[in-house]
């Protein structure tokens, strides 16, 4: 029964659509279909997918080199400003908005007005220069002093000349204007408060 | 017991799954690894760090209202001064002194006796200058001879009391020579530009102020320029080299003893005797005089420019500094200005070509219009330019002829495109290798130049797309230029090694190393990040008398995210 199964079975494999084809040619036929059978396998299928799949993305597709354009935080250039001694207060640290929403610090040296920000923990709220912070800062740098007494009394007079200093006072004066002008950002320039003018803030 | 049984089958699966593996699997597999490992075994580090592509300029952290911020080229932090010019150092001097700016007088004598080292010790042998008239013709001229003739006649032009001299000719040699002698000897050259194909040098001609006149032999009616030019006294005519035996001394009637006509060859024949071939020392004491140019408007006018020796030594340097540190102007080097040597972005190049003890190539074709292959074309191999200076024009001209020949349609063609376009986008390129379908002339090219004039509009000017598309078929680098009668050299020119396709936009580049450059415009719209704006320029590259400084209200610009210029 089993070889009559058997014979039936590799009849029918040797000639499975029936085309009446020669013995020779029918086996040459089926070890052509063994043998892709173990070729192409699956796993070999899905290898050559892997294959082409790496190829084309390494070796063929072109990448645009300007959509991979490293992209640099800029920061927004500050506006060069004219002070005058009321609108330079607000910027003394504290948050003021809308003048002064990220609370910057600035102080007024010979008429420059540097942005001290960076020293903080010196000249803002709670440093021992906290005084400078918003003002004009000159007498106070000729005279080595952080009194009261040094800062414009009148926020809306003139601004304090300092000519009446002495040799070494502006010296010393000089000396502190070249610190700050080396390592402070100048942001502005500080005039006196003229009510027949408008100021841009 | 459900758990096990899942991970058994899936431990099953996979293992009948790759229980199929044969020798075509292992073929399979080795052809991945190849494939994953090739690149990183061939790949090539990219021509330039992508940090510096992104920030190409540095930009000052205060603006005035009205402004957007000051740009500034990378090289010059904040509080050092501009490239303002060569750093010449007498001989004598010590090594470490940063030396003077320098003049065209100390141009040509570096050019005589080749560029120095640091310590004053010479470098290489001098610059040569070659000119090309047609296919067939070209002299390679001895620095020495032109020494000779620049000494002539510019101690002739400076006896009989020459103040100003017009020039107008193509490219050529004696241009170089008559504005060297107008810096040795005390006139000033005006720069006529010559253009066979239109009368705009007779118009420039009939109303400029100047009482001599060089120009190409035949060229000029002496009689209609006289009735207009009452100052003009002497004539020196140009002959080519065919036409020298022909009498150019004859007068046209009606001009009588009122000019007094000669020909360059003629002139220095007779007065040769009288000067030497050296080089005229030093003088401390006196400045040369500056060089006068005449630059298109907008209305198709010309207006008229003075150049002083600081401008032109600034654009110089700002042209030194714009050559990447790798692939900087060597002596075995070739240059061609294509456009004329009347513009100063050609001039400068010119200038700092012979100032390097490179090859300088003069052809006696040139304009803004100019058909690049045929000018490039030269019946020897070693004429084959390195550097190719080339007007917007002239280029967009080239490259439809070339997109429409055969040859880069071709299937070598593509491939060589490919290959090139796959090394631009990993940021590299190889130049040495040529594309087989290029003309012979250019197939040395290793960077084109592109001055693109201000007066320029809409698709006259040259996209980024257009920049990669000569990139891809040259197989050289590209840069665009921006210049302008206002600057001596030019105002922003896009970085050599800066391979990126920004597509549709005119990007200019960087500012020269020689200005600062900052847009200007209502507030609001310098508020933003990429607000338009006219563009304004300081420094010691701007002419005119304002105090180094210009308004250049016809060229609307924003600044790019890599602080680079963009035209709108």
């Amino acid at each position: 029964m089993s070889v009559v199964t058997s014979s039936i079975v590799a009849s029918a494999t040797l000639d499975p659509y029936n085309l009446g084809l020669s013995p020779q040619l029918e086996a040459y036929r089926s070890g052509v279909r063994e043998q892709f059978g173990s070729t192409v396998t699956p796993l070999n299928v899905a290898l050559l997918v892997v294959l082409l799949t790496f190829t084309y993305y390494r070796l063929i597709r072109p990448y645009n080199a300007a959509s991979q354009t490293l992209h640099v935080n800029k920061d927004q250039p500050i506006v060069f400003q004219t002070f005058t001694p009321r609108t330079l207060l607000k910027f003394n640290g504290l948050p003021n908005p809308p003048l002064n929403p990220d609370g910057k610090v600035y102080l007024a040296v010979k008429g420059k007005v540097h942005d001290v920000t960076s020293g903080r923990n010196f000249y803002g709220p709670g440093g021992p220069y906290e005084n400078f912070a918003g003002r004009d800062a000159t007498r106070g740098l000729a005279c080595q002093s952080f009194d009261e007494d040094m800062l414009t009394k009148n926020l809306d007079g003139p601004l304090d000349d300092c000519s009446d200093l002495g040799a070494d006072q502006l010296e010393n004066l000089q000396g502190w204007v070249e610190r700050f002008d080396e390592k402070y950002l100048v942001v502005g320039k500080l005039v006196a408060y003229n009510k027949n003018q408008v100021h841009g803030m | 017991m459900s758990e096990s049984n899942v991970i058994g089958q899936i431990d099953e699966a996979i293992g009948s799954f790759f229980a199929q593996w044969n020798v075509a699997s292992t073929i399979i597999v080795g052809l991945l690894a190849f494939v994953l490992v090739y690149p990183l075994l061939v790949s090539k580090d990219p021509d330039t760090h992508p940090f510096l592509l992104a920030r190409q300029a540095q930009t000052s952290p205060i603006r005035q209202q009205g402004e957007s911020a000051t740009y500034r080229s990378t090289e010059i932090p904040y509080g050092y001064p501009l490239r303002s010019g060569l750093g010449i150092k007498d001989p004598g001097a010590s090594k470490w002194t940063t030396g003077r700016d320098g003049d065209l007088r100390d141009v040509w004598r570096q050019a005589v006796s080749g560029p120095k080292k640091e310590d004053g010790s010479s470098a290489g042998p001098g610059a040569k200058i070659t000119t090309i008239h047609g296919v067939e013709q070209i002299i390679e001229h001895d620095l020495s001879k032109l020494t000779l003739d620049i000494n002539v006649v510019g101690k002739h032009l400076n006896d009989v009391g020459c103040k100003r001299v017009a020039v107008c000719l193509s490219n050529s040699v004696e241009i170089l020579c008559t504005v060297f002698a107008g810096a040795f000897y005390s006139f000033s050259p005006i720069l006529v530009p010559y253009d066979q194909h239109t009368d705009a040098s007779g118009s420039i001609l009939a109303v400029a102020d100047f009482d001599t006149l060089v120009a190409e032999a035949g060229t000029v009616a002496l009689e209609s320029l006289l009735k207009s030019n009452r100052s003009l006294k002497r004539v020196i005519w140009v002959t080519k080299a065919g036409s020298e035996h022909l009498d150019w001394n004859e007068v046209p009637e009606g001009v009588g003893g009122k000019v007094d006509v000669t020909t360059w060859h003629d002139l220095i024949g007779e007065k040769k005797a009288g000067s030497s071939d050296q080089v005229p020392p030093h003088d401390k004491d006196n400045g040369a005089l500056p060089v006068y140019a005449f630059w298109p408007t907008k209305t198709g006018s010309y207006e008229l420019v003075e150049y002083t020796q600081k401008n032109l030594m600034a654009g110089i340097a700002a042209l030194q500094s714009s050559m990447p540190r790798l692939h900087k102007l060597q002596p075995t080097d070739s240059v061609l200005p294509t456009t004329g040597l009347n513009t100063s972005y050609a001039l400068c190049w010119s200038l700092f070509t012979i100032f390097t003890g490179s090859t300088l190539l003069l052809n006696s074709v040139c304009g803004p219009t100019v058909n690049l292959i045929a000018v490039t074309k030269s019946a020897r191999q070693r004429l084959k330019p390195t550097y190719v200076i080339a007007d917007a024009r002239a280029t967009s001209r080239f490259l439809d002829e070339m997109t429409a020949a055969a040859g880069s349609g071709s299937i070598g063609g593509k491939y060589a495109a490919w290959s090139t376009g796959r090394n631009i986008n990993q940021g590299y390129m190889e130049v040495e290798k040529s594309p087989s379908y290029l003309p012979t002339g250019l197939s040395g090219l290793k960077t084109l130049y592109i001055a693109q004039p201000d007066v320029l509009e809409g698709a006259q000017r040259v996209r980024s797309s257009t920049l990669t598309a000569l990139r891809l078929l040259l197989n050289a680098r590209v840069s665009l230029a921006l210049t302008t009668g206002r600057v001596a050299g030019y105002v922003a020119q896009t970085n050599v090694l800066d391979y990126r396709n920004k597509g549709d936009t005119c990007c200019v580049g960087p500012v020269a190393a020689s200005l600062e450059l900052h847009l200007t415009g209502p507030e609001e719209e310098m508020s933003k990040v990429d607000g338009i704006g006219a563009v304004a320029v300081k420094g010691p590259a701007v002419t005119g008398k304002e105090k180094e400084k210009a308004i250049l209200d016809h060229i609307k610009a924003r600044v790019d995210s890599d602080n680079t210029l963009v035209l709108v």
